[in-house]
């Protein structure tokens, strides 16, 4: 009888182990998210303000006449702003708006720069370009890893009824702007 | 049965080629097995005299700053992107240290032609996006498209080591804290066990020496990372720190 009771305090001590334990993996993994949320950040307001350089350097350098200035600055104007509290959509339309001037700024006719052209600025830029995009794709991806994670652990039996006890719902992964494809700029050509 | 026998030997072949042949990008990508240096090439592009050249500059600039600066030379990336396959190789195997994610990742993909520096978060400073662009361009490029695969690496790793030189700094316990690897913490954990064992054992047979001796040789070994022997701890590289990678550097082509 005695032995039995032991037995049974034994498994209930486990059993609270486990729920503590579950619970703290996925506080931890909700953390995570947020962490890397915040990266994503970090990268889309360096890009934002990196774009913002880009575009006053050809403004400096532009013939103002040039109709691919116009257009770029038109563009400018609208990119939303984001803050911390922005959801991922947000984020996502500002980040597509900022990829078509990306894009703009690289298809601009050197030969019309002389300015740009002479000091291999524009080659700067593009290789900046190129990183800053690189940097959001990594960041994003670390988020987006970082959801799916969250994910598994809430959805896996036996977890799943912590999850369910403590109120985890599903979060939605990150999913690209439709045409976010193309803006990958290709330097090789 | 000689039928039976030759078919057998067919097939030991076929393995044996296939084997040979079977570069896969993928592999590439899991976690160091160890037996990573600091200057890699799957293709043989270098000779292993030139290979041990780098190597020990590397190693060298390893040593005295604790930045990291990994070459990697491979036939393929498969179906990667090189900027993205940079972070990921760079990421899986840990280059640089995990406090400041101070490494570099060279990448060379020699049948597509095109190569990547990937920077970790703790050099995006010293290497900027645009400073990678102009080694790859202005002294790396001109040497491959003339084939010269050395003086491209030689020239490219000189820069790379000028523009990180003064980022950090080493600090006594980096021999120690640096390499402390996933192969370092295995072997950590043996020379305890055998210390361990060899005390015991010590105090049974009264002989200290065997404890004195054999510990300081393990230790020295576990210090150098599995590099080499105890005797040899002092030249090679220490094995990887745990840095990441966040996608800044710059790639090309030639």
């Amino acid at each position: 009888m005695k032995r039995t009771g032991l037995i049974i305090l034994g498994v209930v001590a486990l059993l609270v182990l486990w729920v503590i334990s579950a619970r703290n993996g996925m506080a931890t993994s909700e953390i995570d998210i947020n962490g890397k949320w915040g990266q994503v950040q970090t990268q889309y307001n360096r890009k934002a303000k990196l774009y913002e350089n880009i575009v006053n350097t050809i403004k400096g350098a532009a013939r103002n006449e040039d109709t691919t200035l116009i257009k770029i600055v038109q563009m400018r104007s609208r990119v939303p702003n984001i803050s911390p509290e922005s959801n991922p959509q947000q984020v996502a339309e500002a980040d597509k708006q900022l990829n078509s001037i990306g894009r703009a700024a690289l298809s601009i006719n050197v030969e019309s720069y002389p300015t740009l052209q002479a000091t291999g600025l524009y080659r700067d830029l593009q290789a900046q370009i190129e990183g800053t995009e690189n940097r959001v794709t990594v960041a994003l991806g670390d988020w987006n890893t970082a959801i799916t994670n969250f994910n598994t652990k809430i959805i896996r039996f036996p977890s799943n009824i912590i999850a369910g006890i403590f109120g985890y719902q599903q979060k939605k992964n990150y999913e690209a702007a439709a045409g976010a494809e193309d803006t990958k700029v290709d330097f090789s050509k | 049965m000689k039928k039976i026998a030759c078919l057998f030997l067919f097939f030991i072949i076929c393995a044996v080629a296939f084997a040979q042949s079977g570069f896969n990008a993928k592999d590439l990508l899991k976690t160091p097995t160890g037996t990573q240096r600091l200057v890699n090439d799957y293709t043989g592009v270098l000779t292993s005299d030139q290979k041990q050249a780098l190597e020990n500059k590397l190693v060298q600039f390893d040593d005295s700053t604790s930045t990291q600066i990994v070459v990697v030379i491979v036939p393929n990336i498969g179906d990667f992107e090189i900027a993205d396959f940079g972070v990921k190789l760079g990421r899986a195997w840990g280059v640089g240290g995990k406090e400041f994610s101070n490494g570099i990742v060279l990448l060379i993909s020699k049948d597509d032609r095109k190569l990547n520096i990937s920077t970790g978060y703790g050099v995006e400073g010293a290497l900027p996006d645009v400073t990678c662009k102009h080694i790859i361009e202005e002294l790396i490029v001109p040497n491959f498209k003339g084939n010269d695969y050395y003086r491209g690496i030689e020239e490219g790793t000189d820069a790379i080591i000028k523009a990180t030189k003064g980022e950090y700094k080493v600090d006594a316990k980096y021999s120690k804290k640096g390499k402390k690897g996933g192969i370092g913490k295995i072997i950590f954990y043996i020379v305890f066990i055998i210390i361990f064992m060899a005390i015991s054992s010590g105090r049974r047979g009264g002989g200290g020496s065997l404890m004195s001796n054999g510990g300081a040789f393990l230790l020295g070994s576990a210090l150098g990372g599995g590099g080499g022997g105890g005797g040899s701890s002092s030249g090679g590289f220490g094995g990887f720190g745990g840095g990441s990678f966040g996608g800044g550097g710059s790639s090309g082509s030639w």
